[in-house]
């Protein structure tokens, strides 16, 4: 590989330049300004890096090339998934500037951390090759842990980061073991030659590669939380501190998902007898599972946590379908995660803005009368639950609604049935909501107050939601881009 | 001869790893854990991996066996000197860590069938010089992404350990 | 270069159970000749200082714990300085540049932990 070739490869690397420099620029300008200098400065930098490495991605729309001797892609999906995950960031940090000033967290660590979380996981929306794939998930779950524990004096944001740190790496250590039992069998780490070598005849069979494969899938279990390795997520997202939980919710699962989506239909496509069952049982139990662990919820943030797990399951429908018809399974769970990522943005976006100096906001009690205190938010709440739950004018009918028709396409019946039983159950918890907003007296009076950032993230989010349930030709049509350039 | 070797120091590291799970004191277990690294060294030695001996001894012995006292020392004393004895919630990792076990000896023992592209080290190795000169060749040229996310990995630990660690004096 | 043998480590091997022995030996031989009378003073951590109180495993602060990461993150960067070292010459510029970036990157990370207090000692 020569010089020339090495410059070339790093003008497609920079969105990623971008955010790594605001991320370090950030971090010296924290270090070397006074205290007294307002960390609000510092949110506004950060969100224009990452508005700044948006307009780099969208440029690359288009592409299809492989940078850095196949490391990484540079093509529609990675875009899709790349703006996905900087929009999230942006949201976060919108929505984080209010809540450190009210949790007398103000640390300006804070953004350095989210844009270094986000960097990995774009590195990992590109990636195609193990050894790139496992950089950007360490620097996601290393950055992840410790703002986990961000507030230090407050116990259950401790617990919640030692949980996670312990539990994820307990994870990367048996997906890095599966990574090399794959690469001891198939002598590559990149996907396109893991193909190669599953597609040569024999070549889809052998305990040492379906170990690998089993353990692979076992670790992406863990940090998607999948059910059976679902159980430190409900602690972990209830401690940590709220606009970071939406941060987790939705970044590390979409990126893992995008690595997913790379590997199993496309490199792994030989074994899809094998990964298929897997996944459809997994699918099976995450979904029930997590559905009737959120109806016992007195927390809305820990019942959040349950249901985001549940969409994951949906998710799972998805690329369970992929075994029979690529295109179709693909592109649902495309568009499953980016109705699932406003709506999920927008919930706990309410949350924060429910928390108030020594009220954290997070049970069902605190949104008692919300629809009196906060029209607006109630609304906008309420927009945010139909779409999680379903309901068409949202985003989340269709979405839902694709990934139930990938599975009758692809004769997983069972598995759609299953989901739709389980559609209807999870009514009861997001309606409670709602319930709880409108049908009950405030428990107390005081008017909430919209920040200014906070209120650009909320309609953004809601806009988008709608927007999607509305008039989703333009975000299929981004989702069928996406999958022929993975073709 | 090497064979002898092999069998000498991977017997040594299988004992002291054992010891480490097995022992009651966790400053002993660490020992055990340094004997554990320092035989695996010797093993990549013998695989003519002398650069990962190197990181073997110079990061795993060096660095973390430090931070792993140093997390001990951070400790009280009274409640973590000796590890809890056999109860009942152990029986579920035992019985997996056994299955687990038979099934790598089971994969190990059948048949470890490579369906890829064989590499020429060998060749690469007596052009370049050894071992780590290739490994340098590839790292710096062809891996150089992972290498520069390595750098802000690390730097995200050293935030990491300044932000959980140090209060900030009001 | 020969790829084949391990020869070449046996003079280490001897190195390493030489030095074994001999330690042992010196022991064993002092062990041996050594006058055998013990009480209990003489025992004791400091034979003319004062009585050693508590116990000998104390909680430390966790400033320890920060320059332990600090010594981990530049342990690893000098391991890759030592592969960069020996075949930059055969790579050029650009192999020189990333060093840099590298070495640039985690000199960030000092500066930080400096300015925040993490290198001072206090309590």
């Amino acid at each position: 590989m020569n010089t020339a070739q090495l410059w070339t490869d790093t003008l497609y690397l920079l969105p990623e330049i971008i955010i790594a420099l605001t991320g370090l620029l950030a971090l010296v300008w924290d270090f070397i300004s006074p205290e007294s200098v307002k960390k609000s400065r510092l949110a506004l930098f950060s969100l224009f890096g990452i508005m700044l490495a948006a307009v780099f991605c969208f440029m690359q729309a288009g592409l299809d090339k492989q940078i850095f001797s196949n490391l990484l892609a540079v093509d529609y999906f990675a875009v899709v998934y790349k703006i996905i995950l900087l929009v999230t960031a942006g949201m976060v940090i919108l929505m984080s500037m209010n809540y450190l000033k009210v949790q007398d967290t103000q640390r300006g660590e804070y953004y350095v951390l989210i844009l270094f979380s986000t960097l990995g996981m774009m590195v990992m929306a590109a990636a195609t090759n193990f050894i790139s794939m496992y950089l950007g998930l360490e620097l996601t779950a290393i950055s992840c842990y410790i703002l986990c524990g961000f507030m230090i004096k407050d116990k259950a944001s401790n617990e919640s980061a030692i949980k996670y740190f312990i539990l994820g790496l307990f994870a990367s250590a048996i997906l890095v073991y599966g990574i090399s039992l794959i690469y001891g069998v198939c002598g590559s780490l990149n996907f396109s030659q893991i193909q190669q070598a599953l597609s040569r005849p024999g070549g889809n069979s052998g305990v040492v590669l379906l170990t690998g494969m089993v353990m692979l899938i076992v670790g992406f279990g863990f940090k998607m939380a999948v059910v059976p390795f679902h159980m430190w997520m409900p602690d972990v997202y209830e401690g940590a501190p709220t606009p970071v939980t939406a941060f987790m919710s939705i970044g590390p699962k979409v990126a893992c998902f995008a690595v997913a989506l790379r590997f199993f239909p496309i490199a792994a496509y030989a074994l899809r007898v094998q990964w298929g069952f897997i996944f459809a049982i997994l699918a099976a139990i995450t979904i029930t599972l997590a559905n009737f662990h959120a109806l016992r919820q007195e927390s809305v943030k820990r019942m959040l946590a349950y249901s985001g797990i549940s969409h994951v399951g949906y998710a799972l429908i998805g690329l369970v379908a992929t075994t029979v018809d690529r295109q179709i399974g693909l592109m649902s769970v495309i568009v499953y995660f980016l109705v699932y990522f406003t709506a999920n943005v927008g919930a706990f976006g309410v949350i924060v803005l429910l928390c108030q100096k020594g009220r954290m906001g997070e049970k069902f009690d605190d949104f008692k009368g919300l629809g009196k205190r906060s029209p607006f938010a109630a609304m906008l709440m309420t927009i945010f639950m139909l779409s999680l739950l379903g309901i068409p004018p949202t985003g989340g009918f269709l979405a839902k609604v694709w990934v139930f028709a990938a599975a009758v396409k692809a004769d997983y019946m069972w598995l759609a049935v299953i989901g739709v039983i389980n559609a209807i159950i999870s009514a009861y918890y997001y309606l409670r909501v709602t319930v709880m907003m409108y049908m009950h007296d405030p428990e107390e009076q005081s008017s909430l107050s919209f920040t200014p950032a906070l209120a650009v993230a909320l309609y953004i989010m809601a806009f988008f939601t709608l927007y999607m349930g509305v008039f989703p030709g333009s975000f299929f049509e981004l989702a069928k881009k996406s999958v022929i350039a993975l073709l | 001869m090497s064979y002898i070797f092999f069998i000498i120091f991977s017997l040594i590291a299988i004992v002291s790893a054992i010891r480490v799970v097995c022992t009651k004191q966790l400053v002993h277990a660490i020992l055990w854990l340094v004997v554990t690294f320092l035989s695996t060294a010797c093993l990549f030695v013998m695989l003519h991996a002398e650069f990962l001996a190197a990181v073997q001894v110079l990061v795993y012995t060096g660095a973390i066996i430090i931070l792993y006292v140093f997390a001990i020392m951070l400790t009280t004393p009274k409640e973590a000197k000796t590890i809890p004895q056999f109860y009942v919630r152990k029986i579920m990792p035992i019985v997996l860590g056994v299955l687990f076990f038979f099934q790598l000896a089971v994969m190990v023992l059948t048949r470890f069938d490579f369906i890829g592209k064989k590499g020429d080290l060998v060749a690469m190795m007596s052009k370049w010089g050894g071992n780590a000169e290739v490994l340098g060749k590839f790292l710096y040229t062809d891996y150089i992404l992972p290498f520069e996310l390595v750098s802000i990995i690390l730097l995200v630990a050293i935030i990491g350990a300044v932000v959980l660690a140090i209060r900030r004096s009001s | 270069m020969q790829l084949s043998g391990i020869s070449i480590y046996i003079p280490i091997l001897f190195f390493i159970v030489f030095s074994g022995i001999v330690a042992k030996l010196m022991l064993s031989l002092g062990r041996i000749w050594r006058p055998q009378n013990q009480y209990s003073e003489k025992t004791s951590p400091y034979e003319c200082g004062m009585e050693p109180e508590g116990e000998a495993w104390e909680r430390v602060v966790p400033r320890y714990y920060i320059y332990a990461m600090l010594f981990l993150a530049f342990d690893v960067e000098a391991l890759f300085l030592f592969v960069w070292a020996i075949v930059f010459d055969r790579i050029g510029m650009f192999a020189f540049i990333e060093m840099i970036l590298f070495i640039a990157i985690l000199l960030v990370g000092l500066f930080y932990a400096w300015a925040k207090g993490a290198l001072d000692w206090r309590y």
